[in-house]
C-alpha cells in the first residue's frame, strides 16, 4: 500500500515480535470513544492515475508561465537558472532535517553559513539569519526584535507604504501582545520619510522603531541616511523592509544607516509558487545579533581542529528557552535559503547586478511608453505618476484598473495589480512591475493592448 | 571544505544574461541617478560578497558538500519527533509542474483554480483526518500553528468578554515551541508536571486550573511517544474549567486514520504536514502547519480562505471577526500541493494503514532492543518510543550523546536524543512506516552491537564517530568566538 513497503509475512512475524494479534490490536489501548471508523475522503490512486489527475488540476491553472506577468508586488517572476532546480533536487538537501548533528550536516551547515553571508552582504549588514517564513512574518520578528533591543513595546511606527498584507500581518503579530502600531500615510506612492521622523521624534521615550518600505509596496526608493540618522537621535531603530534582489545595483539599507533589514527573498531564485514556500530574510548589525530570532550557523573546529559548522546561539531558542526565547520559530525555509544561495552563486555580483539593469531599463522603457500613451486620447491610461523606483510603478487608469487589468488578461497578459484591491481610493491605479525576463515583445503587446482598452 | 568564497575568481562570466541593453532602452545608471547606486565601503563586512564562479564550478561545490550531508534518501533516520518517512518523488515532480510553481500569488482567481481547488479539497481532506469543522492553510510550520492556535483561543474568550483568562497550561514534556507561541500571544504559562508514567500528572493540571487558565496545549501522542490515556478526563476537567484545549499534532502520524482529535473534544489542533503528510524537510524546512478548529472558532480564523461556490473557488477574506492575516499570502501553498497529492495516493483505505504501520514499526524495533537498553516507560509505545543506556553503560562512561555520535559510524543518522527535557539521556527512536523490516532489523543489530562495545570497549563509543566527516564539533567554541559569515578580510 503506497508506500509502506511491509509484505503480508513480515507484517505477521513484526507483530508477533511486538506481541500483538494485529494492527488493530496496536491500539487496544487508546479509549474506544477515540476511536474513528473509515474516513468519508476519497479512494487511494496509483501513481499512473494519480499523475493524470494532478495534470488535469495543473490544467486549470493559468500560470505565469503561460501569461506574460507584469504583476510584482512582494512575489517576482525573474529568470531562475535549470541548475537551482537540479542542485534543489538533490536527496542529501531536502529530504534531511534541521542540521542537529553537525558531524552529518556540514553539507546544509555550509550552506547555510554562506547564504548568511550573501544575503547579509547584499542588505549591506554584518549578519543575517538563516531564514524565516516570509516576508510577511520577517517583518512581525524584525519588530520584536527592536522591542527586545529598546526593551521598549509601544511606540511603533510602519510607513503606510508598505505592502498592506505585511501591515496586516504585523498587526496580527504585534496586536497579540497588545500593541497598536501607527502607520504613516504615503505621500502618493511614496513613503513619507519626513512625518515619520516627525513621529518618531513625538513619541519620545516610547519609541522603539520606525520601519519604512525600501523598495516600498509602490516600488519606490528613497535614501533612508537622514531618516536613519533622525530615528537614532529620537532613541529607536530603523527597520527597512523590502526585496532584497535589487541591492546587487542600488544602495542597500544597510549602507544607509538602517539598522535591521528583512523582507521577501523570493525573487532570489525561489519559484512564485502562488505565495509560498518563500524564504524570509533577515539581517541586522553585528551589535543586534544575540536579539535575533531563528536560528543562525556558526563557524568553529571539531576535535582535530579542523573547521566546521554548527547551529550557534541555541541559547535565544525555543528549544532551550522556551517562554523566554526570542522567536517561537523553529522549523524555518532552509531549502528556499539554498536556492537563494544557488541563485546568487550561479548570477554571482555581476550577474545580478546585469539582471538588475536589464529591469531597471525595461521597466523604464514600459513606463516612458505608459506616460507617452496617457497623452493619447483612445488609451486606458490617465498618467504615470513620477517617482523614483527600481521595476515597479503606478500607473493611473481611466477607469476602474480592474477593467483593464480584465482586458489585458484577455490578451494573455497579467498587467499587474489592481491597487482598489487595498484602498477603494485607488481603484484607477495599478501596479505594474517589470523583471529583466520580460521580453521587447511583450512589452510592446502591453502598450498595444492598454492603447485600446 | 572550502568556502564558496574562497573559489570565487573576480570577473567570471556567467551565461544568463545579454551584454547589450535592450534597443531603445536607457542605460539602468541613468534612469536611477549616481546618488542611488550601490558603490562599496570602507568596512569589508558591509561590501558584497557574491562568489563569481562558472555554473560548473558551483555545481561541484554544492555537490562536494552533499557528499558531508545525509538526508532520509541516503539512510535510515530515525529522528524521534520528526516523522521522518520517505517523500515520495510523484510529489516533487508534481509541485515542479510550470502550472503550479510558475503561479503569482495576487493572480485573478479565474487563472488559478486548479491551485484552489488542491487548497479547498485538502482543507476538507484535513477536516475529516483531524475531526474538526474547519481547517486554515496559513500557518507555515508548526510554531506557527501553535501561535495562529493560541491567538483563536484568545479572540474567542475575548469575544465572550472572558478576558481574565491569563494563562496557557504546558506540560513539561512540551516541545519547546509550545511554551515560546503562548507567550507570543502575551501569555503566562504554567508548566504542568508529569507522572513517572511519563504522562499528565492530573493532580497537578486540577490544581493549576481555574477561571484565569485560557487553555491547555497537549501534545498526543505525547513527546514520549505515549498515547495520554486519560485524554478524555482531561479534556473534561479543562473544560468544565471553562479553559480550551489546544492538540499539537506533531505526532499524528501515530494515530492517522485510527482517532481524531476531534473526537477527543480538542477545540484547536495544527499539524504537521512536513512530517506527517511527507513533504520533505528541507534541512530545516519550509513546513506547512495547517490549523483545524471546532465550529466555535471557525469565524476567528485568519484570513485569506478558499471559498467555493458552484463549481468555481475564490480567495476570500470575508470574515469579519477574522484574527487577521498571519502571513503575506496563503500559507505555504506548494507544500500543500504535495500534501494532496500524498493524501491522493493513501486515501479512504490508506490513511489507517499509515497510522498502524508507524505504530508498527515502534512497537517491533522498541521489542527488540528493550533488553539491550533501558525503557523507562512501561506504557505501550505509539510511533516512538525512548531508551536509555543502562547503568552498566553509564558506569563505562558511555552516554546517550556518545551513542548517537556512534550510529554515525554504522551508517545511520541518530535518533533525536536530549528530547524530551524530562527523561534524562533520553535516546527518541522513530522509525516511521516507510522502512521495511530488512531495514529495522539491520539497525536493531547496529544498536546491539553499540551496546556491547559500550561494556568492553567503551572508548570506542565515547570518542565517535570515527567515519564521518568532521569529528565532534566544539559548540562553545562556535557560541563564544561568533563567526556567523565569511568576511573577505580573513
Ligand atoms: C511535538 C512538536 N511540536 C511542535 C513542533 C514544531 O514544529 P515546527 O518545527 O514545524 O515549527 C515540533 C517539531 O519540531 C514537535 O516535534
Amino acid at each position: 500500500m503506497g508506500y509502506i513497503p511491509h509484505t503480508e509475512q513480515e507484517r505477521t512475524e513484526m507483530l508477533a515480535a511486538a506481541g500483538a494479534k494485529s494492527l488493530d490490536d496496536l491500539f487496544a489501548h487508546l479509549p474506544k470513544e477515540t476511536k474513528c471508523g473509515p474516513l468519508p475522503v476519497p479512494h487511494g490512486l496509483g501513481e499512473m492515475e494519480l499523475s493524470a489527475e494532478m495534470r488535469k488540476l495543473a490544467a486549470k491553472n493559468r500560470s505565469a508561465v503561460e501569461l506574460a506577468c507584469f504583476l510584482g508586488a512582494g512575489a517576482y517572476d525573474h529568470f531562475i537558472p535549470p541548475v537551482v532546480g537540479e542542485l534543489i533536487s538533490r536527496g542529501e538537501l531536502y529530504t534531511a532535517y534541521t542540521p542537529y548533528q553537525p558531524e552529518i550536516s556540514q553539507g546544509v551547515l555550509q550552506l547555510i553559513y554562506e547564504y548568511q553571508t550573501m544575503i547579509a552582504s547584499l542588505a549591506g549588514c554584518d549578519v543575517a539569519n538563516a531564514s524565516l517564513y516570509d516576508g510577511g512574518t520577517a517583518m512581525v520578528e524584525a519588530v520584536q526584535m527592536a522591542m527586545r533591543h529598546t526593551g521598549r513595546m509601544k511606540g511603533v511606527i510602519l510607513d503606510g507604504a508598505l505592502h498592506p498584507y505585511y501591515l496586516d500581518t504585523v498587526r496580527t503579530g504585534i496586536g497579540a501582545l497588545g500593541v497598536e502600531p501607527s502607520v504613516v500615510a504615503p505621500k502618493g506612492c511614496v513613503s513619507d520619510l519626513a512625518a515619520l521622523a516627525a513621529k518618531a521624534k513625538a513619541a519620545g521615550e516610547e519609541l522603539t522603531c520606525v520601519a519604512v518600505g525600501y523598495p516600498n509596496f509602490f516600488g519606490s526608493i528613497e535614501d533612508l541616511g537622514k531618516l536613519a540618522e533622525d530615528v537614532h537621535a529620537a532613541g529607536g531603530l530603523l527597520v527597512a523592509v523590502g526585496t532584497p534582489w535589487p541591492f546587487g545595483l542600488i544602495k542597500p539599507p544597510g549602507h544607509m544607516g538602517v539598522d535591521i533589514v528583512c523582507g521577501e527573498g523570493q525573487a532570489l531564485g525561489v519559484p512564485m509558487q502562488y505565495g509560498g514556500p518563500y524564504v524570509g530574510y533577515i539581517a541586522s548589525d553585528k551589535a543586534l545579533v544575540r536579539r535575533m530570532p531563528g536560528r543562525l550557523v556558526g563557524k568553529t573546529v571539531d576535535v582535530q581542529g579542523r573547521t566546521c559548522y554548527t547551529l550557534t546561539l541555541q541559547a535565544r531558542e525555543q528549544h532551550i528557552r522556551r517562554e523566554k526565547a526570542t522567536s517561537n520559530i523553529c522549523t524555518n525555509t532552509a531549502l528556499c535559503a539554498m536556492m537563494a544561495h544557488f541563485y546568487m552563486s550561479c548570477l554571482g555580483q555581476n550577474g545580478l547586478k546585469r539582471a538588475g539593469e536589464l529591469a531597471v531599463s525595461k521597466a523604464d522603457l514600459l513606463r516612458g511608453k505608459l506616460k507617452a500613451l496617457s497623452q493619447t486620447s483612445g488609451s486606458a491610461i490617465k498618467s504615470v505618476p513620477e517617482y523614483a523606483v527600481f521595476h515597479e510603478f503606478v500607473v493611473e487608469t481611466k477607469k476602474p484598473a480592474a477593467e483593464v487589468l480584465e482586458k489585458l488578461l484577455a490578451k494573455g497578459i497579467l498587467g499587474g495589480l489592481d491597487l482598489g484591491r487595498f484602498d477603494a481610493a485607488r481603484k484607477n491605479q495599478m501596479l505594474v512591475c517589470v523583471t529583466e525576463k520580460r521580453s521587447l515583445e511583450e512589452i510592446d503587446a502591453y502598450v498595444a493592448a492598454v492603447a485600446t482598452a | 571544505m572550502e568556502l564558496i568564497f574562497e573559489k570565487s575568481r573576480k570577473g567570471a562570466a556567467d551565461p544568463y544574461f545579454p551584454k547589450e541593453d535592450p534597443a531603445g532602452t536607457r542605460k539602468a545608471a541613468d534612469v536611477l541617478g549616481k546618488g542611488a547606486l550601490r558603490t562599496e565601503p570602507e568596512d569589508v563586512n558591509k561590501r558584497l560578497a557574491l562568489p563569481e564562479l562558472s555554473e560548473l564550478e558551483v555545481v561541484r561545490h554544492v555537490l562536494g558538500l552533499c557528499r558531508r550531508q545525509v538526508g532520509i534518501d541516503s539512510t535510515f533516520y530515525p529522528l524521534g519527533s520528526c516523522t521522518m518517512k520517505y517523500n515520495p518523488k510523484i510529489n516533487e515532480a508534481v509541485s515542479r509542474m510550470p502550472q503550479f510553481a510558475g503561479m503569482h500569488p495576487l493572480q485573478p482567481d479565474n487563472t488559478a483554480q486548479g491551485t484552489l481547488q488542491v487548497l479547498y479539497e485538502l482543507e476538507a481532506g484535513l477536516c475529516h483526518v483531524t475531526g474538526m469543522d474547519a481547517v486554515t492553510l496559513n500557518p507555515m510550520a508548526g510554531a506557527h500553528g501553535e501561535w495562529t492556535g493560541i491567538l483563536l483561543i484568545k479572540a474567542y474568550h475575548d469575544s465572550r468578554g472572558d478576558g481574565k483568562r491569563r494563562k496557557i497550561l504546558v506540560p513539561t514534556a512540551a516541545h519547546g515551541t509550545n511554551p515560546a507561541s503562548a507567550a507570543m500571544c502575551g501569555y503566562e504559562v504554567v508548566a504542568i508536571p508529569g507522572t513517572d508514567d511519563g504522562l499528565v500528572d492530573l493532580k497537578g493540571l486540577e490544581a493549576a486550573l481555574g477561571d484565569d487558565v485560557a487553555a491547555l496545549m497537549l501534545t498526543n501522542p505525547n513527546t514520549l511517544g505515549l498515547f495520554e490515556s486519560d485524554i478524555l478526563k482531561i479534556q473534561k476537567m479543562v473544560h468544565d474549567a471553562g479553559g480550551q484545549l489546544y492538540y499539537d499534532g506533531a505526532n499524528l502520524n501515530a494515530i492517522l486514520g485510527v482517532a481524531r482529535p476531534g473526537d477527543m473534544g480538542f477545540d484547536v489542533v495544527h499539524m504537521n504536514l512536513h512530517k506527517t503528510f511527507s513533504t520533505p524537510h528541507g534541512g530545516g524546512g519550509p513546513g506547512a502547519g495547517p490549523v483545524g478548529v471546532k465550529k466555535h472558532l471557525a469565524e476567528f480564523l485568519p484570513v485569506p480562505f478558499v471559498k467555493k461556490t458552484g463549481d468555481t473557488y475564490a480567495m476570500s477574506s470575508d470574515r469579519p471577526k477574522s484574527i487577521g492575516r498571519v502571513g503575506a499570502f496563503y500559507g505555504n501553498s506548494n507544500v500543500y500541493v504535495r500534501a494532496y497529492t500524498y493524501f491522493r495516493t493513501y486515501g479512504k483505505e490508506g490513511l489507517p494503514e499509515v497510522g498502524k504501520h508507524a505504530v508498527l514499526n515502534a512497537a517491533y524495533v522498541l521489542a527488540k532492543l528493550q533488553d539491550t537498553y533501558t525503557r523507562p516507560l512501561k506504557h505501550p509505545c505509539m510511533h516512538e518510543f525512548i531508551l536509555q543506556p543502562t547503568k552498566e553503560m553509564l558506569a563505562k562512561g558511555v552516554r546517550t550523546l556518545h551513542i548517537a555520535k556512534r550510529l554515525i559510524d554504522y551508517g545511520y543518522h541518530p535518533p533525536t536524543i536530549y528530547f524530551p527535557l524530562v527523561v534524562s539521556e533520553a535516546m527518541m527512536i522513530e522509525p516511521t512506516e516507510t522502512e521495511s523490516k530488512a531495514t529495522l532489523d539491520k539497525f536493531v543489530e547496529a544498536m546491539k552491537k553499540i551496546a556491547k562495545e559500550a561494556l568492553e570497549t567503551p572508548e570506542l563509543v565515547i570518542n565517535a564517530p570515527h567515519s564521518a566527516p568532521v569529528g565532534k564539533v566544539d559548540e562553545t567554541k562556535a557560541a563564544k568566538d561568533l563567526d556567523l559569515r565569511f568576511c573577505a578580510c580573513e
